[in-house]
């Protein structure tokens, strides 16, 4: 059931940062040391596309808070070092590196609402 | 991103500085963070203000959410300012206007469940407010009475978060009683009478010199002859206070914590136990120094019984309140003075077993006391103590049990009050323009070359000779002469005061003799 609203709220992020423009360069990748919901370039002017490592919170009501309260400041010093070592392996990727949150929570009978943090930190 | 701000008070002794609250919303994960030298108090203040806001539906920002409380380098203790963070947070999310926040001084605690509580020191933080030119404050529904006798400032109560919504939309709540809310007449005190003592002319006498002139008062005399029983009913023989006292000494308990309904008018009376501690006695506390014991008897009665059995350390830190009328109290996070003008009253047995002295009755009970016990047990009550002590009276056990009762009707204590009036009028009158009010204030140096006593200087010589007083001891004796002289409505000091002033002294020469 959560595997599935986690499925569910991923595919979600992936269509909205396709919508912005973004191409998705990896997901769900895994290491020894855990995962990488998203990882996403984000074109800019000019530049190479900057690397962004995109963590997603689905929840299915805010009984438990709102979505992106889950990222706790342990969870983001992992995601952090997850991204470092997403970009070592993959050399030549992009430039710069940020790490976004997307919370999506369901509501019944109406769209999705999603909340895009950019640079989380 | 968006802004707010409201207001409270930071309060340092009984000097309050404005705090501005500022509440600032901005994109990012969802937390709050709250800066500007918060004690661990007020830091938890964020998790109340958030659990009261959920529980009651407000909602809280799902943003990064930052609470600025400047000056921030003021550290700031207590939990008081949770309406205040509560206001600021609720206009920054828009969910109220920000007019009434931004001109009102908030002051009060929140619980879980969203009702407001009630905290300390409401009444110096809503005159502080008011000396900063605010003229509204909300406070907690409790203490409504509390903040209202500070006069030309608005005061609105509210008991929950739904009222202070109510309040920050410009509604303020209907006023409702609170149980347990103190209110001006909820307690009918008894009132102490010097009627209620029975013999002791003696003790009486002290009593009403020591309340003209306002000079302090040592009681030594074997347990149950009333020593407490005539200290307490001091405060009675005093003129009630005047306006301004009465606000510093409302402020002072307020501070200290005590529910307060009404301005306290009588002048209060402190009776600390024996253990007291010098932080108990003279202000304490970890982080800003709470006030103690002596400023609680502030324009009041600090009755110290069984002196000698309090620590030295105890009894030596009165001396700088004593002279001064202030204390000064440093802590980690800063100095907070307080106003100390007490008058004192000490009380202490004969010695040890408190029998020394005492007429041996047909049992053959008389004073058990090695020699050497009896003199510990007087040095312990420190010299430069008992200097600054003016009448030194020594009670002795009534013989008769019923000698009041059957006799005449005691004076009570508003006959006595009202002589102690005029006395102190004419002492006004006779000081007007030095600064002094009473007797007691009267250095010795003044007191020789302005007010010396027309008659009865050979007695004094003669007293000063045989070494029965001291050069110190003989501006005591005058001194009292002239409160006796104003108690009596004389416009000098003649013999029968100078040797009724002696008598008054008599007790501190036998102590000194032992």
């Amino acid at each position: 059931m959560n595997r599935l609203l986690g499925a569910w709220g991923e595919q979600i992020a992936v269509d909205h940062l396709l919508g912005l423009g973004w191409t998705i360069a990896d997901r769900n990748w895994r290491c020894d040391a855990g995962e990488l919901d998203i990882v996403a370039l984000e074109p800019l002017p000019g530049r190479p596309p900057c690397v962004v490592v995109v963590e997603v919170k689905a929840k299915a009501g805010t009984r438990y808070g709102p979505p992106l309260e889950a990222i706790t400041h342990r969870k983001l010093n992992r995601l952090r070092a997850l991204a470092v070592r997403w970009v070592r392996e993959h050399p030549g990727v992009g430039l710069g590196l940020r790490l976004d949150a997307v919370g999506v929570l369901k509501s019944p009978g109406c769209a999705p609402r999603l909340t895009h943090v950019r640079g989380a930190s | 991103m968006s802004t707010a701000a409201a207001w409270s008070v930071a309060l340092t002794g009984l000097d309050g500085t404005m705090v501005e609250v500022e509440a600032s919303i901005t994109s990012g994960l969802p937390c709050t963070v709250l800066v500007g030298l918060p004690d661990t108090a007020l830091n938890e203040s964020r998790d109340r203000c958030r659990a009261a806001a959920s529980s009651l539906g407000v909602g809280w920002p799902t943003e990064r959410l930052t609470i600025n409380l400047t000056p921030a380098s003021l550290p700031k203790a207590g939990s008081h300012y949770d309406l205040a963070i509560m206001a600021a947070v609720l206009c920054a999310a828009g969910k109220v206007p920000s007019q009434v926040a931004s001109r009102a001084v908030l002051i009060g605690e929140i619980g879980l469940d969203g009702r407001v509580r009630r905290v300390n020191g409401v009444l110096p933080a809503v005159l502080a407010a008011r000396r900063a030119g605010r003229s509204l404050v909300i406070v907690p529904m409790i203490q409504v009475a509390e903040a209202r006798l500070v006069t030309d400032v608005e005061v609105w109560g509210v008991g929950s978060l739904a009222d202070l919504m109510e309040a920050l939309h410009g509604r303020p709540p209907e006023i409702v009683p609170v149980p347990g809310a103190v209110t001006a007449s909820s307690e009918p005190a008894r009132r102490l009478d010097l009627a209620d003592v029975t013999g002791q002319p003696e003790g009486r006498w002290a009593l009403e010199v020591a309340a003209a002139g306002g000079h302090h008062l040592f009681f030594q005399g074997p347990p149950g002859v009333g020593k407490t029983m005539l200290a307490e009913r001091l405060p009675t023989l005093l003129p009630p206070l005047t306006q301004d006292e009465a606000l510093q000494v409302s402020a002072l308990h307020s501070l200290a914590g005590e529910p307060l309904g009404e301005l306290i008018t009588v002048p209060p009376y402190f009776a600390p136990h024996h253990n007291a501690t010098v932080a108990a006695m003279v202000g304490g506390g970890s982080r800003l120094a709470k006030p103690g014991a002596i400023s609680l008897a502030h324009r009041g009665v600090l009755f110290l019984d069984e002196v000698p059995e309090f620590s030295t350390r105890v009894i030596e830190s009165l001396r700088t309140p004593l002279e001064s009328g202030w204390v000064s109290v440093a802590r980690a996070q800063g100095m907070v003075r307080y106003p100390a003008r007490f008058q004192l009253v000490l009380g202490a047995n004969p010695c040890p077993c408190g029998r020394y002295g005492a007429t041996v009755g047909r049992s053959g009970v008389g004073c058990r006391c090695q020699p050497m016990q009896l003199r510990r047990y007087n040095e312990r009550i420190s010299a430069p103590m008992l200097d600054r002590v003016d009448i030194h009276q020594r009670l002795d056990a009534p013989r008769r049990a019923f000698a009041g009762v059957t006799e005449e009707h005691p004076e009570s204590s508003a006959q006595v009050a009202a002589r102690v009036a005029e006395a102190r009028e004419r002492q006004r009158h006779r000081l007007a323009g030095t600064g002094w009010l009473l007797n007691a204030e009267v250095p010795g140096y003044y007191l020789r070359r302005a007010l010396p006593p027309q008659g009865g200087r050979q007695l004094l010589e003669t007293a000063l000779a045989q070494g029965r007083v001291s050069a110190r001891g003989v501006d005591k004796v005058i001194r009292l002469a002239w409160t006796l002289a104003d108690l009596e409505g004389m416009a000098a000091v003649g013999a029968d005061q100078v040797a009724a002033a002696l008598s008054l002294n008599r007790a501190e020469w036998q102590v000194a003799a032992l």
